[in-house]
């Protein structure tokens, strides 16, 4: 507990030390607002396009065997392995406009790199492996009689999943999803070389963060950190709840 | 509706699950599939309502060859041993599963699937619970709803896969006799899953034991129980005591159930033999007495009257004679 209290309630305590004016000033400058929306639209863009990506990949995983399926497996632990940093000069790589993906959008008219679409497509890929491993153990032991009972009352493929499987996995797939999210909205090394920086485009809340922190500035720091906190925090509360619930069933 | 299996095999790997295996079920019926684990009585009921597909044979429900069609389109009920219900979903809207997924011109009005559901659970005797959810209920009551929820569907056949198997003795008694009046009420063709021959003779009205992917022996309870077929059948059915070419006209094997034998103090027939008490167990009505023959030094296993082995003041380690009133025989005939 006092691991975690200790550095948040200084950072608290260090971003009101000046006053709610002062605060309110680092917190909200429009280059602030601007960052923090970015990144929690980019944020909530890569977590919603996990979320069903997730499931299928999970589903795949949990049902099928099939020539590869180690590979995929382990595949889907390298995000967490890899650092951030080698992660996002990879994908910036790939995604550029002479990149082997970015090259087939490019044609079609498409920039992914040094765009907010670019900074989605890395948090795609930091948060993707949080939704794949919370729904695999679930999808794994939920009982096959469940569903046979469903088709054989009649119900289709699709309807029993629908209707049987993924209320059943709904917890832990938000949960998933919220992880994702999470730490998204935290991601730095994987962003920022796909992203660019342009201020008020392409510049993410953790880079402000780090900025204003080379720059001395520490009360704007804590400020924009204090924000993301909040938000994280509120998350986890809610993820708490909704493991709690997986758990209870 | 009657059901015509037909030299149905199935083969898990090199595992031989059911090995040619014909049962016709009557219409109406309710025939029980007994054996022990692994004897593939549940590999065949899931073949019969297509959640299994078998290697080779025929499967005809009213004439029909079905063994195209898919578990969702053969129109039967299923009652899982662990009920599988859905967790997230009301009691109501278990029951109403099968009814609320139908499409097009046999989806019924909501008025209609209410009446239905709320029909099924007086049925079940579950009317006041329909707002519960699955773990809130009980055991018993949880395979209840499973049992209207397979009913709703009207499904031409019941099959019932181990119903009973994850309930405690007393429900099991209860909810087993409770299946029985159910069934002469709606008179359903059903198949029930059972490796409990005590419930599968109190249940069905036809017994089928399989053993090793095979049918040994279908009869009806009586027939079964009074008349085994095979040794199998015979030592599945109960305790029975074997005894090598000692019985008077018996020239191979013998076998005697422990009720079939006779304790005496003394000596009244030639042919009584000298054992002395292993143990005695009292178990209400009757009292189950172990003794060792002093000649082949062969443990018997009787079972006497309460009051008969009191009337003989049996203890461990006394001399007594035991003799044999009924045998059986799989070389040649009945002798008694």
């Amino acid at each position: 507990m006092l691991v975690v209290i200790l550095p948040l309630g200084t950072l608290l305590a260090k971003g009101f030390a000046s006053g709610w004016q002062e605060f309110s000033h680092h917190a909200f400058s429009p280059r602030v607002l601007s960052s923090l929306k970015l990144s929690f639209s980019t944020a909530a863009a890569a977590a919603l396009f996990s979320m069903p990506a997730g499931f299928a990949i999970a589903w795949v995983l949990a049902r099928y065997d099939f020539f590869g399926k180690r590979l995929l497996d382990t595949l889907i632990d390298l995000p967490f392995a890899l650092p951030t940093a080698v992660a996002g000069i990879a994908l910036t790589a790939i995604c550029a406009e002479n990149g082997v993906v970015g090259s087939l959008f490019a044609r079609l008219g498409i920039r992914i790199a040094y765009t907010p679409l670019g900074i989605t497509v890395a948090l795609i890929f930091i948060g993707l492996p949080f939704v794949v491993r919370s729904l695999q153990p679930v999808l794994e032991d939920f009982e096959q009689e469940v569903e046979e009972a469903a088709l054989s009352l009649g119900a289709s493929r699709w309807q029993t999943i629908w209707y049987v499987v993924l209320p059943s996995v709904l917890p832990a797939l938000f949960s998933g999803t919220i992880m994702a999210f999470s730490r998204a909205l935290g991601e730095y090394g994987s962003v920022i070389f796909i992203a660019g920086n342009i201020p008020f485009k392409t510049e993410v809340a953790p880079l402000i963060i780090a900025t204003k922190l080379e720059q001395h500035d520490v009360a704007g720091a804590t400020a924009v950190a204090t924000l993301v906190l909040t938000a994280s925090f509120t998350l986890l509360i809610l993820l708490n709840y909704l493991q709690e619930r997986q758990k209870k069933g | 509706m009657r059901i015509e299996l037909e030299n149905i095999t199935k083969n898990f790997g090199n595992f031989r699950a059911l090995d040619s295996v014909s049962i016709t079920v009557q219409h109406g019926e309710l025939l029980a599939l007994l054996g022990p684990s692994g004897c593939g009585k549940t590999t065949l009921l899931r073949t019969i309502a297509g959640l299994e597909f078998p290697d080779s044979g025929v499967i005809r429900f009213d004439g029909v060859d079905v063994r195209e069609l898919s578990a969702r389109e053969r129109n039967v009920g299923f009652v899982f041993q662990h009920y599988a219900l859905f967790r997230h979903m009301t009691i109501f809207d278990n029951v109403a599963f099968g009814l609320k997924v139908r499409r097009g011109k046999e989806r019924l009005s909501k008025k209609e699937i209410r009446e239905r559901v709320m029909e099924l659970l007086s049925l079940v005797q579950l009317a006041n619970l329909e707002t519960r959810y699955p773990h809130e209920l009980s055991g018993g009551q949880r395979q209840r709803v499973a049992l209207a929820r397979a009913l709703a569907v009207q499904p031409r056949v019941l099959l019932l896969d181990e119903p009973f198997g994850a309930l405690d003795a007393q429900v099991r008694k209860e909810l087993r006799r409770w299946l029985r009046r159910l069934h002469d009420e709606i008179h359903i063709t059903s198949v029930f899953v059972t490796h409990d021959q005590e419930e599968a003779l109190e249940v069905a009205d036809r017994v089928a034991i399989l053993n090793k992917g095979k049918v040994e022996q279908i009869g009806t309870p009586d027939e079964v129980y009074r008349h085994p077929k095979t040794a199998f059948v015979l030592q599945f059915m109960g305790n029975v005591n074997l005894f090598h070419g000692r019985l008077e006209g018996v020239k191979g094997l013998g076998y005697v159930r422990p009720h079939e034998i006779e304790i005496d103090a003394i000596q009244k027939f030639p042919t009584d033999f000298a054992a002395t008490v292993e143990e005695v167990h009292p178990l209400g009505r009757f009292t189950r007495v172990t003794l060792l023959d002093d000649k082949t030094g062969q443990l018997v296993e009787a079972e006497i009257s309460y009051e008969t082995g009191k009337a003989l003041g049996l203890t461990a380690g006394m001399k007594v004679y035991y003799r044999v009133q009924n045998v059986q025989t799989f070389d040649g005939d009945y002798v008694i």
